[in-house]
């Protein structure tokens, strides 16, 4: 069997922007790049917080011709592309296959298209702003900024694409169809979903209980959105030996269903040949919305063995997006390696015992797991261990 | 190497519900593009695309809550599940690998259009409940009880093809022994007015191949295949269709909406998926190729095919000219079209071919659909990204 290792990372996002090593001094601080909306007006919405990437972040790393050619979210993902082959040194490599995981894709753009035409009809209308409209946008920016000529996938998903996206990149790795993988996921905050989500009471904002994200605990009154793009170079273990690159974690396995209910974990585990009492942590996609996170804790104790296991989510620091959930396997490689597991920075009142607080948690150097669920819709299990 | 078995088939398209009326319209060489009325069009240098007729549309799965693209994408994929035989059990175990790019953004866009315009609108929870490409995969494996993996794969004119690749790997590594596979799209406005923004749509309907070709017709549908290994499908008595023999995937890394103009992407998934089936070029007889009606894609195409089988090599045609482009449906309404080609010995005309362009040197089955033993057939579909996907298909037997 293809054993599958994480070669390199990439990020950009409120909490952290850098390869590997940005990673762990940013789990260690525990800071938060939640605050009030910047990039545009919230006065009369329902809610007024998100984990923005900064806008001087982007103008850093981005040349001025991709930033006038590029809508910003494919800037986004472009930048952590970039970083990611970069710290897996495979940059001019273009036999590498793409995956892209994303919820809401180019919405900015679509809406921008869109608008042309109702303000001055077909005049209106840009041709260069279409493309954007399909998800695949960013993929084909990072395919083209980066000569990747393997296959390029977007998919598209609820609360997981990014954890699908890595779990489709170790399938390709271990199913012999690639050798090398760069998988993640990337969104942005556009005003239109933060108005519509917001609206729909589908984000935390001030109800009783202050606007904020707060995942397994009982004052949690919905998620908070995030941004940003977060990429691994997912590759075969013989391929990392053979040029010499570092191994930062191994993903023994992925598995995913449709539903809360499905032996996802089950799965998961018994491909990586791992047994519940073996795990150690778990970062869970738990966004801070009471359904939402009950959907978690339900999917988690369908797998007996793991209602004690240190449960953890990084939502409280980047948001709910796309990139959270490679966040979170990048995470995982950082706490398979150092044995330290980044607490729930918000947590006060735990909803589920295994909930680990703020602050960094010795761990036992054990497999772990990276999980999450949307409520009606897909779940996604990986086992992430030391090399 | 684990052999794919098509088993189960879906659809609807332009020439209405059901696969018998698909194959029914391809085989009668009847072009399906009308003046559309699902949007607006005044203003456009193109007013026609292929629909879904309307008489057919009121029947299918009706619900206010339902995008009209959820409609086709339940609708066929009922009919592919109940054609393979699968039962319930055999369904919670088979996975679901949905194509898609427009989602409900019809429904999405009156309510948009709507807001915009200073009018009330539908309501926006229904409005935008569906918009998401992903809600018709939530749809699809809820209502038919589909538990195993699920996927919405977003490769813009690719979708519905890599949707097939995809799950034929999923089926490969055993993580699923089943799978329906396939692509849905309806008519928008967004992508009606992108194609025209880019001047890509033919005022006439389509005029594929031809030298006087002016651009794509935009067209609706959803097609769904059933696939599982070949054990499978023989241990449980099912019909095998064809096999799906090989696939790729490659990328141009070239430019947002054109094609690598040397072809390269396109030759290098059409050589890997043939190597991938252990095909020679020479056993193919049939090409259904992507065949847009632009002038930059035929070209190329014809180059790559010209470089991979040698000029008029190989027997091409278009669907497209018969049902226009049906976006994320495109590439598995095409693959069925190979499947059933294989199947009946007949092999789909490019209508509305009256002056074959001299920079495509292949025998394009003009007008008339021509009747011929097939063995082994690929079906070519390329996206904006320069996303190239390639299926190849061989006959197992009769229909």
């Amino acid at each position: 069997m293809t054993r599958v290792v994480v070669t390199g990372v990439g990020i950009v996002s409120g909490v952290c922007t850098g390869g590997a090593a940005a990673l762990g001094p940013a789990l260690e601080s525990g800071r938060s790049a939640i605050g009030p909306v910047t990039a545009f007006s919230t006065d009369g919405f329902a809610c007024h917080l998100a984990a923005e990437v900064p806008s001087a972040t982007l103008v850093d790393l981005i040349d001025v011709s991709e930033g006038r050619r590029l809508s910003r979210v494919s800037q986004l993902a472009v930048t952590a592309g970039r970083l990611a082959v970069r710290d897996a040194g495979i940059e001019g490599h273009p036999d590498v296959h793409l995956v892209v995981g994303t919820e809401f894709g180019d919405l900015r753009s679509t809406e921008e298209f869109a608008a042309g035409y109702l303000a001055r009809g077909v005049a209106g209308l840009s041709p260069l702003a279409f493309p954007n409209t399909v998800m695949n946008t960013m993929a084909s920016a990072v395919a083209i900024a980066l000569g990747l000529r393997g296959a390029s996938i977007t998919l598209n998903c609820r609360r997981v694409p990014g954890e699908l996206a890595v779990a489709r990149a170790v399938a390709l790795v271990a199913g012999g169809r690639a050798q090398r993988v760069i998988a993640g996921g990337v969104d942005e905050v556009s005003p239109l979903v933060f108005r519509v989500l917001g609206g729909f009471g589908a984000l935390s904002c001030e109800n009783g209980h202050a606007e904020g994200c707060r995942p397994y605990d009982r004052t949690a009154n919905g998620a908070v959105l995030g941004e940003g793009a977060a990429f691994l170079v997912i590759e075969s273990l013989d391929s990392a030996r053979t040029r010499g690159a570092r191994a930062l974690a191994e993903i023994r396995a992925a598995a995913w269903h449709s539903g809360v209910r499905t032996p996802t974990i089950e799965t998961a585990l018994a491909a990586a040949r791992v047994s519940a009492d073996q795990i150690a942590w778990i970062y869970s996609a738990a966004p801070g919305d009471p359904r939402e996170d009950a959907a978690q804790l339900r999917a988690l104790r369908h797998s007996p063995g793991l209602g004690e296991v240190a449960l953890t989510s990084l939502a409280p620091l980047a948001g709910a997006h796309a990139g959270l959930g490679p966040l979170h396997v990048a995470a995982a490689t950082w706490t398979a390696a150092a044995g330290w597991l980044p607490g729930i920075a918000t947590l006060a009142e735990p909803l589920a015992t295994a909930a680990v607080g703020p602050g960094l948690h010795r761990v036992a150097s054990r497999p772990g797991l990276v999980h999450g669920v949307a409520r009606r819709g897909d779940q996604v299990a990986l086992v992430v261990a030391p090399v | 190497m684990t052999r794919i078995a098509v088993t189960g088939l879906g659809a609807i398209s332009p020439f209405g519900v059901g696969v018998k009326a698909f194959w029914d319209g391809l085989a009668s060489g009847r072009c399906a593009i009308q003046p559309l009325t699902v949007i607006e069009t005044d203003g456009f240098r193109s007013r026609v695309g292929a629909e879904v007729p309307a008489a057919y549309v009121a029947g299918l799965w009706p619900s206010r809550r339902r995008a009209r693209a959820d409609r086709f994408g339940l609708a066929a994929a009922a009919e592919a599940l109940d054609d393979a035989g699968l039962s319930r059990p055999e369904r919670a175990r088979t996975a679901l690998v949905v194509g898609a790019v427009g989602g409900g953004m019809l429904e999405a866009e009156a309510w948009y259009w709507a807001r915009a315009r200073g009018g009330a609108g539908p309501d926006p929870r229904r409005a935008l409940a569906s918009v998401l490409p992903c809600t018709h995969a939530d749809a699809i494996g809820r209502r038919l009880g589909l538990g195993g993996p699920r996927e919405t794969i977003v490769m813009a004119c690719s979708s519905g093809a890599a949707s097939l690749a995809v799950a034929a790997d999923l089926i490969a590594s055993g993580a699923a022994p089943s799978a329906l596979a396939g692509g849905v799209d309806a008519i928008t406005r967004i992508c009606f007015m992108g194609f025209n923004a880019l001047k890509l749509i033919d005022p006439e309907p389509c005029r594929v191949f031809d030298r006087d070709r002016k651009g794509m017709s935009v067209g609706e549908g959803a097609a769904w295949l059933a696939l599982e290994t070949l054990d499978h499908a023989r241990a449980r008595g099912a019909r095998v269709y064809a096999e799906l023999a090989g696939h790729a995937t490659t990328t141009d890394a070239y430019h947002p909406t054109a094609p690598r103009p040397d072809g390269s992407g396109m030759v290098a998934a059409m050589r890997t998926a043939l190597d991938r089936a252990r095909l020679a070029a020479r056993a193919v007889d049939y090409v259904n190729a992507h065949g847009t009606g632009t002038l930059q894609n035929d070209r190329i195409e014809a180059q790559a095919l010209r470089e991979v089988f040698g000029e008029g090599g190989v027997l091409i045609s278009s669907n497209k000219s018969q049902i226009g482009h049906t976006m994320a449906a495109a590439g598995s309404l095409e693959a069925l079209a190979t499947v059933l080609a294989l199947a009946y010995g007949l092999v789909p005309a490019t209508v509305n071919l009256i002056n074959p362009d001299p920079e495509i040197p292949f025998d394009c089955v003009a007008r008339t659909p021509r009747p011929m033993p097939l063995e082994v057939a690929i079906s070519n579909s390329f996206g904006f990204g320069g996303q190239n996907v390639t299926l190849a298909f061989k006959r197992t037997g009769g229909a």
